[in-house]
């Protein structure tokens, strides 16, 4: 986990159910980068329910902030809407 | 001539015989803390002092220290982050000293966890690869990443933890200042509890807390908490069953899919009692994750552990357990909790939910086994919040810790004898009948993944017969992970382990997604 620079990502947001049948059961808001799957968390951010976070469903975007095994904590948000691309 | 030298140090070492070894990675704790390390070596310098007092002999052993090492028979830890050489170490000291209390001195950058390889893992639904812990240093068994090798714990293990990551030993000042001055109290000091709970699971914590006091005194979330009133933290015993997550210092409560904060690490600090135990089922609830470029908030249990708290049992990782009965989680967290009442020392009362925990099952289950292997004890794990019932007041005497530790021995010993794990496998034959069986009454799950694993005989099958082989040989264990397709106010059943004999279900375990 870096300390310094931000970890940057692009990919999908969408929602997906994730920890089934365990105390972590819940429909999650997940970032989708085609190699690998994050769970999607506002720095400081409710972990579980976020209005934020369900606006950028099904949307392309770019992340900067901090990434964990599981999760990825948004510093930053930039939709990548259609016709557009990551510089 | 230097086996002789070695042989001779040895039996040094072992007439030496402290009841408590402390154990840390000097390197480590110089990277983080520099020339504040000296502050460290005050207060650890005070610990020993104060169990010299109570009547317990404690030592300090750097694992990275080579002449140490080479003395009580072991190999220094060359790299901190190592699990194998940490192992290897800790049982190697152990095994000199057979100490009544071994304890870990630092967060999981100094000594780490040991890596267990979640074997309900799927990336999908169970998103940890690993459940890791400090199991294993439990354990005689030497280093694997298997749960499974690790189902017989007879060693009374706690970690005293700084923050991952820190550059200022002030937390571990404050926790080595709990462990320094705590005074035992009375049994009707831990009378009162401080159950939260999220509200989807009200029923499972209300069993768990009728359990261990007879009575349920419970805090739902919604509509309570996260400023819990001084009145109700002051409580000794605090018993949270709400969600977590990853690197986060917030539980969650749930009722349909409203996820409120329910207990918030900033909000605790400074305000637990001291000599509180705490027990969190929550996902991630001890997981010792560096605040630094997180969110900046300490983790749960320091925040608990620093304000004095004398002990938090909690997950790595990722939990289950069933929303209206007890299981997994709600289990060794009651466990916990009853052993400490009981008048055992938390490491203890840690060793004994693990062993029971173990001990009601004939077949550990790979959600079991993920469990087992999740939970562990932060805290100084002598200490003893209150004497035994028949017991006087005072730290148990040698005799008695003595008596105790050829109990668990024997407990262990029968765990491993009678308990059959299970092994994943990758290319079991999937029969459709199974899968329709295991889903009947639950109804169709959304990206359902069906996972196998054969029952395998106990680690001593092959040295002592279990009374268990015959019942449990060719069974199979199948687990789906899925999510239900039927709209529901809250989760329904996503979550099924079920027991397979020759292509038929003969029993059926439904954790009830938290």
């Amino acid at each position: 986990m870096s300390d310094t620079a931000s970890d940057v990502v692009v990919g999908d947001v969408v929602r997906k159910r994730i920890g089934a049948g365990s105390k972590s059961d819940h429909d999650a808001v997940v970032l989708d980068t085609g190699r690998q799957t994050l769970l999607l968390r506002r720095r400081g951010g409710n972990a579980f329910a976020d209005p934020a976070l369900d606006e950028l469903v099904g949307r392309r975007v770019r992340l900067e902030g901090t990434a964990t095994d599981t999760t990825f904590l948004i510093d930053a948000v930039t939709v990548l809407d259609a016709g557009n691309s990551p510089p | 001539m230097a086996a002789k030298k070695k042989s001779t140090a040895k039996k040094a070492a072992a007439a030496a015989q402290p009841d408590k070894v402390l154990l840390t990675n000097r390197s480590a704790l110089t990277t983080k803390y520099g020339a504040k390390l000296a502050a460290v070596d005050k207060a650890v310098a005070a610990l020993v002092a104060a169990d010299k007092a109570r009547g317990l002999t404690t030592v300090v052993v750097n694992l990275d220290d080579a002449a140490a090492m080479q003395a009580l028979g072991g190999t220094a830890v060359t790299d901190a982050t190592d699990p194998g050489q940490n192992k290897a170490a800790v049982d190697a000291v152990f095994h000199a000293y057979q100490p009544d209390y071994l304890v870990l001195l630092g967060s999981i950058d100094v000594v780490p966890h040991q890596p267990m390889r979640n074997p309900v893992y799927d990336g999908a639904n169970d998103v940890d690869r690993f459940a890791p812990g400090d199991l294993p240093y439990a354990c005689n068994a030497p280093f694997s990443d298997h749960a499974s090798d690790f189902i017989g714990p007879d060693r009374v293990v706690g970690r005293i933890p700084d923050v991952t990551g820190a550059t200022d030993p002030a937390a571990l000042l404050a926790v080595l200042a709990v462990a320094t001055k705590w005074k035992q109290r009375t049994r009707a000091d831990y009378e009162d509890h401080l159950g939260i709970t999220a509200k989807v699971w009200q029923k499972s914590t209300v069993l768990s807390l009728r359990n261990v006091f007879g009575a349920a005194d419970i805090h739902t979330s919604p509509a309570e908490g996260p400023g819990w009133e001084t009145a109700m933290l002051s409580r000794r015993v605090h018993f949270v069953n709400c969600h977590g997550a990853d690197s986060d210092s917030q539980f969650y409560g749930q009722e349909g899919s409203n996820y409120p904060v329910a207990h918030q690490a900033k909000l605790v600090s400074g305000h637990v009692r001291a000599g509180t135990i705490a027990a969190a089922e929550c996902c991630y609830g001890a997981q010792l994750w560096a605040p630094q470029g997180v969110d900046g908030q300490e983790p749960m249990p320091i925040a608990y552990l620093r304000s004095g708290a004398f002990g938090f049992f909690g997950s790595s990782t990722i939990a289950y357990g069933p929303a209206d009965s007890n299981g997994d989680a709600d289990l060794v967290c009651q466990y916990f909790i009853e052993s400490v009442l009981n008048g055992a020392s938390i490491g203890r009362a840690a060793l004994e939910a693990r062993q029971k925990f173990v001990r009601g099952v004939t077949v550990l289950s790979p959600v079991n086994t993920k469990t087992l292997a999740q939970f562990s004890l932060l805290g100084d794990p002598s200490i003893q919040p209150v004497p035994a019932p028949t017991a006087a007041a005072g730290v148990t005497g040698k005799a008695v810790r003595t008596a105790h530790r050829e109990r668990l021995l024997q407990n262990a010993v029968a765990n491993l004898r009678d308990t059959n794990i299970t092994r994943r496998e990758d290319d079991a034959r999937e029969v459709p009948e199974v899968q329709s069986q295991l889903l009947s009454d639950v109804g169709p799950l959304d990206g359902a993944q069906v996972q196998s694993f054969a029952v395998a005989p106990p680690p001593l099958a092959s040295i002592l017969p279990s009374p268990h082989a015959e019942l449990d040989s060719g069974a199979r264990i199948r687990v789906v992970l899925g999510r239900s397709t039927v709209p529901a106010p809250t989760p329904s059943i996503v979550a099924v382990e079920a027991r397979e004999e020759d292509g038929r279900i003969m029993g059926r375990r439904v954790v009830l997604s938290k």
